[in-house]
C-alpha cells in the first residue's frame, strides 16, 4: 500500500513538473492569446509590437469564434487574410484601430486602377454601356463584348489591392491581398502548412520593404525596376548560366540589364517609403483619376524645403515616428512637410545647409544638401523645366506594344479568375535605355516622356480570321518620374540640341533660320507599322503631334518652342555657362547677334 | 540497232525522272531527243555570248563527257564550286580564280583567325586558316576529342555555326538565303525566294534555282545580301536591322499577317545609305579586286577593300593617302559617275566650303565617322554548345538567324524531337543597338567608327548535361589578355548630312569611357577592348581627352557649323 502511495506521489509529481515545464516553455516561444484559437494554432512569432497577440487575440483580426472548439463551429466566419480589402472594415479597420484606413485605401489609385481603367476604356475598342470606373467595379461585373476590357481583365488586373492573395507560386503568389500586399513582411514560402499547430505568422510592419512594391512596380513605367538599377533587357537571359539562360530574371520570362540605379538608391540606400508618404500611397480618401494626383511629393519637398511653415499636424507625425521605431526622437520639432500636408517626419534640418533624412526601416542619418546654385536651379529662363527633365539619367522604353488577341484560345482572367474565350500575345518591337524625350508635362512644367503605350492591336475572330474593325493603333508617350535620378545632368547642347530628346526621335537634326530639318533613322512604314513616322517621335519637324500624350494637358514641345529652344543650340557651344551675361537678356543679346553687333559675329562672315 | 538503242534510254530516262518528280507526268510536251539537254530544257537561256557552250562543257566533266549520258549522276550541278572551277572556269580565268582562292571570300581568313587567335587556339591573329583549304592557307584542323578550353571548341563553332555563308558551302534552302556555289555564288543571280523565272520548261517555278540560266551583270544588291545580311556589311546599305531573337520581337503583325521573314529572321527598316537611295550598287563602288581578291592573303577587309570615299568625291586630290594617291574611280566619266547600269550620276565633289570640311584637327578622320547616319553594335555575345538531346528549353529564341536552331522547333515552339552528335551553338546577345558608335583608330591612323566585335562568354554543356564550360571568357592566344575585341567598321549607312558633332565631342561612349563609365557588367560591354592587330588603336589618352573637352577651338568651329546651317 504504502509503495503504491509513493508510486502515486512520484507519478503526480511528474505530471506536475511536466505542467509547469510545459507552462514555461509555452510562455518562451508562443505568445499567449485571449482566443481559443491557439489550441490548435501556436503562431511562433509576435505580428509587431502594436499588435501583439496577448492583446488582440486572433480574431480581432481573423473573426471567426474565438470560443469554440470544435473546428467547424471555431472557423465560422473566419478571415484567412485579414487585410484583403473585402473583410478590412470589418477587420483592420474596426473602431479602436484604424477605422479610416480601409475607406481611404479603397479610394486609392492602387485600388482602383482607375488611371490604366480610363485610358484603355477611351484609346481601345470599347462599348461604353460597359464602362467602369474601378476595379471593384468591374469584379462585380459580367464579362461583356469590351476589348479594352478584356484586355484589363487578363492582362493588366494583376496588381491591385482588391486582389485576393492565392497560394502560387512566384510574384504571382505574393501579390495582392489588400492591407497585407504591402504591410507583411514576405514569407519566404509562398504558402504554410495550417495542419501544423505551430507555424510562422507574417509579420506586420510599417518599415516596408522596397521589395513589396516591386511585386508590382516591374511592369509599364517600370519603376521600381529603374529605381533599382535594373532595366527590363530584350530577354536574351545571357549571358548564360550552368547551361541555360541566367538567373537575372523576372516575372513572365523576363530578364533584366544592370545599370546605375536612382542617386537616392545607389548613394543613400532608401526605400520607396523613404520619400513615399502614407497618403501619397495609401490615398487622402479623395478619388484621384492619376497617380500623379494622389502622389504627394516633389523633389522640392525634401530637396528646398519650406521650414519655416508651422508644422500641422504634429500629433500624427509624432505618432508616425514613435510607430517606426528606428527613428530618433524629435530634438527639434522641425520636419519636412508634403504640399499635402503630410509629415515626413524623418526628414529634418541637418547642420547649416544640409538636411538629415532618417532611413524608415533601420534609421540610418543620411545627411544631404539643399538646392544650391541658384544660378542653375532658379534660372527664369528654365522655370518651366522639373527635376526630372535633367535629372533622370535614362528612361526605360518600350517602342511598339504589340498585342494581338486570338479568340480560338482561351484564357483565365486576373479578377475572377474564370477562363473565357480569347488569348492575348504580347510583342514588342524594340527596347531602349536612353534619355528621356521632353514635353510638357500636364502640370506645365517640362518633364520626360516615354512610350506609354504605343499599342498595335490585332484581333483574329473565333475562326481565326483577321478582325479589322476592332485592330487599331494608338501611340501615345506617357510622362512620368522614371526613378533613374542622377546628381549630375546633361550639358546645354544634350538637350537644346538633339532630336531625340526634343521630341523628334534619333536621326540628324538639322536647325536653320528657316526652321529644323530632320531627317528620321528609323522608318516605320518600311518596317510594316503601318505609320508614316518614327516610333521614337512624339513631334514633327515643323511642331505637328504625332503620338498622342497620355494625359489631355500634356503635349510634345509645338514649333514656336522647338524653333526658341534649337535657336539657342546656336549660342551654347560658347555660351554654356548658366551665368553668362547673354541669358540674362536674351532676346536683346541675340537681336544684336542677329544684327551683326555681337563681337561673336567677328568669327563668321 | 540505234533505234533500240534510242528507245532503251528513252526508257531509262522515264525511270529516273518519273519517281523523282511526279510533276513532269503532266508535262506538256514530249521528250523527243534524249541525247540532248535541250530536250528537257527546252529553252533554256544562254549564260552570256562569252559563254555560248554547249551543256556538257561546264556540267560534265572532261572525263566524262564521252560516256552515255543515263542519268543526272554525272552532271554537275554547280560547277563553279571550288571544287570544280578550276575544271570548268579555270582554263580562261586562271588567274581571277587563283585569286579568289586567296580572297577573303574564300578564305574567311579574318573570322577565322581572329577567333582562333581570340580564343586562344592559335599564337598570332596573322592568317594561318581558311574555311575552304583552297589557295595559300591551311584548311581548319579536327575537332579535338575533349573539350576543357574554348579554344577546343573554336573550330567546331567555327565550321557550323560562323562560316555558312562560305561560297562553297550550300546555303540553307531559306528566303533570301538562296544563292549558287563558288564562282557563281555572285555571278548567277538568286531571287530571294530562290525560284526559277527563266524559259526552261523543265526548271519553271522549281525552288533553289537560279533566277535565269545566266550570268548576272551588273550584280544586283540583293544578291550579295544573300551572304552580307545580319549585322554584316551590306545589310546596313539596304537599312536592314534584325529584331531581337525572343520571340515577343516576331512583330508587326499588320493587317492580319505575320511580315515575310528573310534571312530568317524579321528585321527593322532604317535608313538605308544615301548611295543605295541613289540606286547604287555595292558593285559600282567595290570593283573585282575588292571583292575577288588581288592574289595575297589578307588579314581582313579593312586589307582587301581600297576603294576610298576620295576615289569619287575627291577624284583630282593628289594627296589623298597611300593607296589612293591619285587614283579617281574607273566608272567616273568626264566629271560623272557611270554606274553600272548605265546610269549617269552627278558626282559632289567634297565641298571646302562646307565649314566641317575645312576643320585642320578633322584631317584624319574618315568621312564615314561623320558620315554614317547608324551602326550595328551587338554587344556581348553568349555562345552556347548544347550536345543534350531535349532542347526544349530554348524554344523561345528559335528564331537565331540560324537554320539548325529554326529547324529543330515547329512554327509553335514545340521540340521536334531529340538531337543526336554535337548540338547547336546557341547565341544571345546582351544587347543591340543602332545609335551607339565608338571612335578609334584604323591601321592608317584615320578615326573610324569601331563596334564590339568580340565579347565572347562561352558554354559548353555536354550530352550528360554535365556543364563544362560556363560562360568562360576566352583569352588571347600569346596570353596577352581576354579574347574580347573591338573592331574598325565602316558602316554602309552613309548620309549626306553629317553627324552632329555632340554625336562624339563630350561623349564618353565616343570616347571608349563606356556609358556611364562603363559601370556593372552590362555597360562594361560599352568600354571598347583592344582590337585584334597591333595596328588597330583605341583612343589613347590623350585623344580621349581632347575629345571630351570642349576647347576654345572646338566651340568656334562648332559655332561656325552652326552658323553656316542655320543661314542655309
Amino acid at each position: 500500500m504504502k509503495r503504491t502511495s509513493i508510486i502515486s506521489l512520484v507519478v503526480l509529481l511528474l505530471i506536475f513538473i511536466f505542467l509547469i515545464l510545459r507552462q514555461e516553455y509555452h510562455d518562451i516561444s508562443s505568445p499567449p492569446s485571449p482566443d481559443g484559437c491557439v489550441v490548435c494554432h501556436e503562431p511562433e512569432t509576435e505580428l509587431s509590437p502594436s499588435h501583439l497577440l496577448a492583446v488582440l487575440g486572433c480574431s480581432s483580426c481573423h473573426l471567426g469564434n474565438p470560443f469554440a472548439r470544435a473546428k467547424d463551429r471555431a472557423h465560422m466566419g473566419i478571415v484567412k487574410n485579414p487585410g484583403d480589402l473585402h473583410f478590412s472594415r470589418l477587420t483592420c479597420g474596426r473602431n479602436g484601430c484604424h477605422p479610416d484606413l480601409p475607406q481611404r485605401v479603397e479610394k486609392s489609385i492602387m485600388a482602383t486602377n482607375r488611371g490604366i481603367l480610363k485610358a484603355m476604356q477611351t484609346l481601345w475598342p470599347h462599348d461604353t454601356s460597359e464602362s467602369v470606373h474601378d476595379v471593384h467595379e468591374l469584379i462585380e461585373k459580367p464579362i461583356g463584348q469590351s476589348v479594352a476590357l478584356d484586355h484589363f481583365r487578363k492582362m493588366c488586373g494583376g496588381c491591385h489591392l482588391w486582389r485576393p492573395r492565392y497560394p502560387k507560386l512566384g510574384e504571382i503568389g505574393r501579390r495582392g491581398g489588400g492591407c497585407t500586399d504591402c504591410h507583411i513582411q514576405e514569407l519566404s514560402s509562398h504558402t504554410q502548412d495550417l495542419s501544423k499547430k505551430r507555424f510562422r505568422h507574417p509579420e506586420l510592419t510599417t518599415r516596408i520593404p522596397s521589395e513589396n512594391c516591386l511585386k508590382c512596380h516591374n511592369r509599364s513605367a517600370r519603376i521600381g525596376l529603374s529605381y533599382t538599377g535594373r532595366f527590363e533587357s530584350e530577354a536574351y537571359g545571357t549571358p548564360y548560366q550552368k547551361g541555360g539562360p541566367g538567373s537575372r530574371r523576372l516575372s513572365g520570362g523576363r530578364f533584366y540589364l544592370e545599370l546605375p540605379s536612382d542617386v537616392h538608391h545607389q548613394k543613400a540606400g532608401m526605400d520607396c517609403i523613404d520619400c513615399h508618404t502614407e497618403k501619397g500611397v495609401m490615398g487622402d480618401g479623395k478619388i484621384y483619376t492619376h497617380q500623379e494626383e494622389q502622389v504627394d511629393i516633389t523633389c522640392i519637398t525634401c530637396h528646398d524645403p519650406d521650414l519655416q511653415n508651422e508644422n500641422p499636424d504634429r500629433e500624427l507625425a509624432r505618432r508616425l515616428e514613435r510607430l517606426n521605431r528606428r527613428q530618433p526622437s524629435f530634438s527639434v520639432l522641425s520636419y519636412v512637410i508634403s504640399p499635402n500636408g503630410s509629415p515626413l517626419y524623418h526628414i529634418r534640418p541637418g547642420p547649416g545647409n544640409k538636411m538629415k533624412l532618417y532611413r524608415k526601416r533601420d534609421g540610418k542619418e543620411i545627411v544631404f544638401e539643399r538646392l544650391a546654385q541658384p544660378e542653375v536651379h532658379k534660372a527664369p529662363y528654365h522655370k518651366r523645366l522639373s527635376c526630372q527633365a535633367c535629372h533622370s539619367a535614362w528612361m526605360p522604353q518600350c517602342y511598339g506594344c504589340h498585342e494581338t488577341l486570338f479568340k480560338q484560345a482561351s484564357q483565365r482572367g486576373w479578377l475572377t479568375g474564370k477562363k473565357w474565350p480569347g488569348r492575348w500575345v504580347e510583342g514588342r518591337s524594340y527596347l531602349r535605355f536612353r534619355k528621356p524625350t521632353l514635353g510638357v508635362c500636364p502640370d506645365g512644367q517640362i518633364g520626360p516622356f516615354a512610350p506609354g503605350c504605343q499599342v498595335f492591336l490585332e484581333t483574329f475572330d473565333e475562326k481565326g480570321d483577321y478582325q479589322p474593325d476592332i485592330s487599331l493603333r494608338s501611340l501615345v508617350m506617357a510622362s512620368f518620374d522614371p526613378h533613374t535620378t542622377a546628381k549630375n545632368s546633361p550639358d546645354c547642347i544634350g538637350c537644346h540640341l538633339d532630336s531625340k530628346v526634343l521630341g523628334l526621335g534619333e536621326g540628324s537634326l538639322k536647325v536653320t533660320g528657316k526652321g529644323l530639318n530632320f531627317k528620321p533613322v528609323y522608318l516605320s512604314s518600311e518596317s510594316g507599322l503601318g505609320i508614316e513616322f518614327p516610333l521614337d517621335a512624339f513631334v514633327s519637324a515643323k511642331g505637328s503631334l504625332l503620338q498622342k500624350p497620355s494625359r489631355p494637358q500634356g503635349r510634345p514641345f509645338n514649333g514656336e518652342e522647338l524653333k526658341q529652344i534649337t535657336r539657342v543650340g546656336l549660342c551654347i557651344p560658347c555660351h554654356d555657362q548658366y551665368d553668362d551675361p547673354i541669358y540674362s537678356r536674351y532676346e536683346q543679346s541675340l537681336s544684336r547677334f542677329l544684327a551683326g553687333d555681337a563681337p561673336c559675329r567677328k568669327e563668321v562672315p | 540497232m540505234n533505234c533500240i538503242l534510242h528507245f532503251f534510254y528513252l526508257v531509262l530516262l522515264c525511270l529516273c525522272w518519273t519517281p523523282l518528280s511526279p510533276a513532269h507526268e503532266s508535262l506538256p510536251y514530249e521528250i523527243k531527243d534524249f541525247s540532248s539537254c535541250l530536250m528537257c530544257h527546252e529553252g533554256i537561256e544562254k549564260l552570256d555570248a562569252n559563254h555560248a557552250f554547249s551543256c556538257d562543257q561546264c556540267h560534265i566533266l572532261p572525263e566524262n563527257r564521252h560516256k552515255p549520258l543515263a542519268n543526272h549522276d554525272l552532271i554537275v550541278r554547280f560547277p563553279a564550286a571550288p571544287s570544280y572551277a578550276k575544271i570548268f572556269c579555270g582554263p580562261c580565268h586562271q588567274n581571277e580564280i587563283s585569286r579568289l582562292y586567296n580572297s577573303l571570300h574564300y578564305t574567311l581568313a579574318g573570322i577565322i583567325n581572329q577567333t582562333r587567335y581570340l580564343w586562344g587556339a592559335q599564337k598570332e591573329p596573322d592568317s594561318q586558316y581558311s574555311a575552304s583549304g583552297y589557295g595559300d592557307l591551311k584548311g581548319l584542323p579536327p575537332d579535338p576529342s575533349v573539350v576543357q578550353t574554348p579554344a577546343d571548341l573554336v573550330d567546331d563553332l567555327l565550321r557550323r555555326r560562323c562560316i555558312t555563308c562560305h561560297p562553297g558551302k550550300k546555303p540553307p534552302q531559306e528566303r533570301g538565303l538562296y544563292r549558287g556555289l563558288g564562282c557563281a555564288a555572285c555571278h548567277i543571280l538568286y531571287e530571294n525566294d530562290g525560284v526559277y523565272r527563266g524559259r526552261d520548261q523543265a526548271m519553271k517555278g522549281r525552288k533553289g534555282y537560279p533566277k535565269v540560266h545566266k550570268f548576272c551583270n551588273p550584280i544586283p544588291v540583293r544578291q550579295c545580301l544573300h551572304c552580307h545580311n545580319g549585322s554584316r556589311v551590306g545589310a546596313d546599305y539596304t537599312g536592314l536591322f534584325e529584331h531581337d531573337y525572343h520571340q515577343s520581337y516576331r512583330y508587326p503583325i499588320s493587317r492580319g499577317m505575320l511580315p515575310e521573314r528573310i534571312y530568317l529572321m524579321d528585321h527593322h527598316r532604317l535608313k538605308p545609305d544615301f548611295h543605295y537611295e541613289k540606286g547604287l550598287l555595292c558593285v559600282d563602288c567595290h570593283e573585282k579586286g575588292d571583292v575577288m581578291g588581288r592574289g595575297e592573303v589578307n588579314r581582313c577587309q579593312q586589307e582587301a577593300v581600297r576603294i576610298r570615299c576620295q576615289h569619287c568625291h575627291e577624284p583630282y586630290n593628289n594627296n589623298i593617302d597611300e593607296s589612293g594617291k591619285g587614283q579617281s574611280h574607273p566608272c567616273i566619266e568626264d566629271g560623272l559617275f557611270r554606274s553600272r547600269q548605265g546610269r549617269l550620276h552627278m558626282l559632289p565633289i567634297q565641298d571646302k566650303s562646307v565649314k566641317a570640311h575645312s576643320i585642320p584637327q578633322m584631317k584624319n578622320v574618315h568621312c564615314i565617322g561623320c558620315h554614317s547616319a547608324w551602326s550595328f553594335s551587338d554587344y556581348g555575345p553568349s555562345l552556347l554548345r548544347d550536345d543534350r538531346r531535349d532542347l526544349s528549353q530554348w524554344a523561345p529564341w528559335r528564331l537565331q538567324s540560324n537554320s539548325t536552331i529554326n529547324d529543330l522547333f515547329d512554327e509553335q515552339g514545340r521540340f521536334l524531337g531529340p538531337v543526336s552528335g554535337p548540338g547547336p551553338w546557341f547565341l544571345g546577345w546582351r544587347f543591340r543597338r543602332w545609335e551607339f558608335l565608338t571612335l578609334g583608330k584604323d591601321s592608317k591612323g584615320r578615326i573610324v567608327p569601331f563596334r564590339p566585335r568580340y565579347q565572347f562568354l562561352i558554354s559548353f554543356i555536354d550530352k550528360n548535361g554535365r556543364v563544362i564550360l560556363d560562360s568562360v571568357i576566352p583569352q588571347r592566344g600569346d596570353r596577352s589578355g581576354q579574347g574580347w575585341a573591338y573592331m574598325p567598321f565602316y558602316p554602309h549607312t552613309v548620309q549626306k548630312r553629317g553627324r552632329p558633332c555632340e554625336a562624339c565631342h563630350g561623349q564618353p561612349l565616343a570616347a571608349g569611357q563606356g556609358i556611364w563609365k562603363g559601370q556593372g557588367q552590362d555597360l562594361l560591354l560599352t568600354r571598347p577592348s583592344p582590337p585584334v592587330y597591333p595596328s588597330l588603336k583605341l583612343l589613347s589618352e590623350s585623344e580621349k581627352t581632347k575629345l571630351l573637352q570642349k576647347t576654345p577651338i572646338y566651340r568656334k568651329w562648332r559655332f561656325r557649323t552652326l552658323w553656316q546651317d542655320f543661314n542655309d
